[in-house]
């Protein structure tokens, strides 16, 4: 999908998120994990790291020397996504304690994720095979 | 995960659903559909006994998070629990009617999610009419079946 496109559909999941409180922990970590894997696939476009066809979904499904790839350019938002993803098992599909403090966390670490991924904006495509 | 949990998160998804504007917030509207979507399937599957609702939680199928004796949780190889998606896994065993329709009516829902969270596709009224109308079958089929579970007991 196009950069800007995943940048498009970021901004609209963060301004959504907004109108979650404190009893939609579930929501809040998947709306980080949503627009956060849309962050990390612009920067990764701007980067010139990963073509528009190859979009990532889930850190997790990635094939490792890819995701070792991408982590080249972007360590510390793939591992920011990666940490959103842990939380998901178990504060969206499963009921473990502390869910408020995870989805807080997890928009934490959204906004990181977003802060450097418009930063990757300014970077110089690379061309690689 | 256990079946008064997948009902409480439903309630409260449904809540939350009600919150978002379908159009504004479509992504995060769709997806809250589809998370409540899921509880109620899990929830009726655990209702059928198709499925256990042992309290580990699911990642990929047959890989469970599993709580420790140290409180924390461990990734577990286990048999069916909860399913991510309508056929992820695939349910052993006779699917009954109205469950064989809540699937249909989550997978019409599932229909738009690529499209729209992760491609091209802009949200309409007609896409969020047929989510709505989709997302009233889940609701009523699962309360069918909690009904029946709670005259049961």
């Amino acid at each position: 999908m196009r950069a800007e496109r995943h940048r498009v559909l970021a901004e609209r999941i963060e301004r959504a998120v907004a109108h979650c409180g404190e009893r939609d922990p579930e929501m809040k970590i998947e709306a980080a994990m949503l627009a956060g894997t849309h962050w990390a696939n612009y920067a990764l476009h701007r980067h010139g790291v990963c073509s528009e066809d190859e979009d990532i979904v889930h850190t997790s499904m990635l094939v490792v020397n890819t995701l070792r790839k991408y982590c080249i350019v972007e360590p510390d938002m793939l591992r920011a996504l990666s940490d959103i993803e842990e939380f998901r098992p178990l504060f969206v599909r499963g009921d473990a304690a502390g869910a408020p403090e995870a989805a807080q966390r997890a928009l934490a670490l959204l906004a990181e994720i977003s802060v450097r991924a418009q930063e990757s904006a300014h970077s110089t495509p690379r061309s690689l095979p | 995960m256990r079946t008064a949990s997948h009902l409480e998160k439903f309630h409260r998804l449904t809540d939350l659903r009600a919150r978002l504007d379908p159009i504004e917030h479509f992504e995060l509207w769709y997806w809250t559909t589809l998370t409540a979507g899921t509880n109620a399937y899990n929830a009726c599957l655990h209702f059928a006994g198709l499925t256990s609702d042992d309290p580990v939680f699911s990642t990929i199928p047959g890989v469970h998070l599993e709580q420790q004796p140290d409180g924390g949780y461990a990734r577990v190889l286990r048999g069916p629990g909860d399913v991510s998606h309508v056929g992820w896994p695939a349910i052993d065993g006779e699917i009954p009617d109205d469950i064989a329709s809540l699937e249909i009516a989550l997978e019409a829902i599932e229909e738009h999610r690529d499209p729209c969270l992760r491609g091209e596709r802009r949200p309409t009224g007609h896409i969020v009419g047929e989510c709505e109308r989709e997302f009233d079958r889940v609701r009523a089929i699962l309360l069918a079946r909690a009904g029946e579970e709670e005259n049961k007991s």
